[in-house]
C-alpha cells in the first residue's frame, strides 16, 4: 500500500479550519451550488491519465487513458432542480510485457451515457457567503459498446450494465474562499456475465479566489485556486459469480488546480492529480497521475 | 365659453388618451437598491443579471458583489413590483433584503 500522509493531513486541517468562501465551482468535487446556469451550460475537459505496475507472474503493464466527457447541465426548476447529462469519449491503450512478448490494445469510442438529477435541499445565505446542500441522484445507461472481441471488459467503451447512484454535496462560501465536499455511492449491475465492484467517491476541495483581492463590480476577470482531495473506493470485481482477487481497493489523490474567469460566461481551468494513497487488492495497475484542462460554458 | 373649453378638453382626451393617462400616471425613473444574501459565487451571478434584464422597465443595474447589493435603474416606477423583484432574485438563487426605491431627479 503506497501511502503519502503530509499533504491530506495539512490540506484536512487547512479546510476544517478555514472560514469558507467564494469563487467558482471546484474542479475535480462536484458542487451544491446550481445556481446561475439560467437555462442550459456545457462543460468539457481533456483528461489523461497513466498508469503502471506489476501484474504479477513476471508481467509489467501500462495503461493510458484519454477521456473527454460532455456535460450538459439543464435547469429544471429556478435554483432547485437541475438536470446534469454526461457521455465521455474515451481512447484506452494498454501495454502488457511477459518476458520477451507484449501484448498490446487499444480501443476508443463513446461509453455510456449518464443522467443525473441534483436537488438543492438545504440554503442558508448571508452578506456575502452562502452554505448550501444538494441531494444528488442518477443512472447510467448501457449505450457504450461493451462486447468488441478481445478486449477485456475494463478496456470496453461501455459497461454494458445499468448502474445508479446517489448521493450529497455540500458547499460553503465566504468572500475569496469556498469549500466543498461530497460522497457519491454507486451500485453496479451484471452484463456479459460481469460485474464491476461498486463504488464509493468521496471529495473535498478547498479554493481560493487569487485574483481581484476585492471584487467590487459584476463583472470582473477572476483567478481561482484550487486544492482537493479526491478518493475512489472500489468493492472487487466478479466475473462468472466469483469475485475477481486482483480488483477493487482504495485510491486517494491529491489535486492542485488553477481557473481563470475571463467574462461572465466562460471559464478554463486545469488540475493535476497526484496520487497519494494506492491500497488496491492483489496485483493491478496503480496510478502514476493524471492531468486534466477543459472549459464550462453558460449557454443561455 | 365655458362650453367650448369643456368640448376641447373632452376631444383631447379621447383623440390623445395617452397623454392624459401620462399626466395621470407617471412617476418617473426610480433607482432600486437591494441587498442580496449568498452573493458569493460571482460565476453564478449570470442567472441573476439574466433576470434582471428581463424585467420589463430596466434600463440600467450594477451588481456590487463586495457590497452584496444590486442597484436597479427602471425607466418609470410603474415598472417596478416589489414581489416579482423579490421574487427574480429569489429564481436566481440568492435571497434579497433591504428593498430601498429612490426617485431620480433629472
Amino acid at each position: 500500500m503506497k501511502v503519502r500522509i503530509l499533504g491530506p493531513t495539512f490540506f484536512i486541517t487547512f479546510a476544517l479550519s478555514a472560514p469558507a468562501f467564494s469563487q467558482g465551482p471546484p474542479i475535480n468535487t462536484d458542487t451544491a451550488v446550481i445556481s446561475g446556469i439560467e437555462g442550459a451550460a456545457f462543460r468539457s475537459f481533456f483528461k489523461y491519465t497513466e498508469k503502471s505496475g506489476d501484474l504479477g507472474g513476471g508481467r509489467d503493464g501500462e495503461l493510458s487513458v484519454v477521456s473527454i466527457p460532455f456535460i450538459l447541465p439543464y435547469e429544471i426548476l429556478p435554483n432547485k432542480l437541475l438536470f446534469v447529462g454526461k457521455i465521455p469519449y474515451t481512447e484506452k491503450r494498454r501495454k502488457v510485457e511477459n518476458g520477451s512478448s507484449t501484448e498490446r490494445l487499444t480501443n476508443s469510442g463513446f461509453g455510456d451515457l449518464s443522467l443525473n438529477l441534483k436537488y438543492l435541499f438545504y440554503q442558508k445565505d448571508a452578506p456575502r457567503q452562502s452554505t448550501r446542500a444538494v441531494f444528488s441522484g442518477g443512472l447510467k445507461l448501457p449505450t457504450g459498446e461493451d462486447d468488441e472481441r478481445g478486449l477485456p471488459p475494463a478496456l470496453q467503451d461501455g459497461s454494458g450494465s445499468y448502474d445508479y447512484t446517489a448521493g450529497f454535496i455540500i458547499s460553503r462560501f465566504k468572500e475569496r474562499t469556498g469549500f466543498s465536499a461530497d460522497v457519491f455511492y454507486t451500485l453496479k449491475t451484471e452484463a456479459n456475465d460481469f460485474e464491476f465492484g461498486d463504488t464509493l467517491n468521496y471529495d473535498l476541495a478547498l479554493g481560493y479566489r487569487l485574483i481581484p483581492a476585492v471584487y467590487e463590480t459584476y463583472p470582473a476577470k477572476q483567478l481561482n485556486l484550487y486544492l482537493e482531495l479526491n478518493g475512489t473506493y472500489a468493492r472487487k470485481d466478479e466475473a462468472g459469480g466469483q469475485k475477481v482477487a486482483d480488483s477493487g481497493g482504495n485510491t486517494l489523490f491529491l489535486s492542485p488546480g488553477i481557473q481563470f474567469i475571463p467574462w461572465r460566461t466562460f471559464l478554463v481551468e486545469a488540475s493535476f492529480q497526484i496520487p497519494v494513497l494506492q491500497d488496491l487488492n492483489g496485483d493491478q495497475l496503480e496510478t502514476d497521475y493524471a492531468v486534466l484542462a477543459g472549459f464550462r460554458w453558460l449557454i443561455f | 365659453m365655458r362650453t367650448l373649453v369643456a368640448i376641447s378638453i373632452i376631444l383631447a382626451i379621447i383623440v390623445f388618451p395617452g397623454a392624459a393617462l401620462a399626466v395621470e400616471e407617471a412617476t418617473g425613473p426610480v433607482k432600486v437598491t437591494v441587498g442580496v444574501d449568498g452573493l458569493a459565487c460571482p460565476f453564478c451571478a449570470y442567472g441573476l443579471e439574466k433576470k434582471i434584464k428581463n424585467m420589463e422597465g430596466v434600463e440600467d443595474f450594477t451588481i456590487f458583489i463586495e457590497r452584496g447589493k444590486v442597484e436597479v435603474i427602471f425607466k418609470d416606477k410603474k415598472f417596478f413590483e416589489r414581489e416579482r423583484f423579490e421574487q427574480a432574485v429569489k429564481d436566481a438563487g440568492f435571497t434579497p433584503r433591504d428593498i430601498k426605491v429612490e426617485d431620480i431627479k433629472d
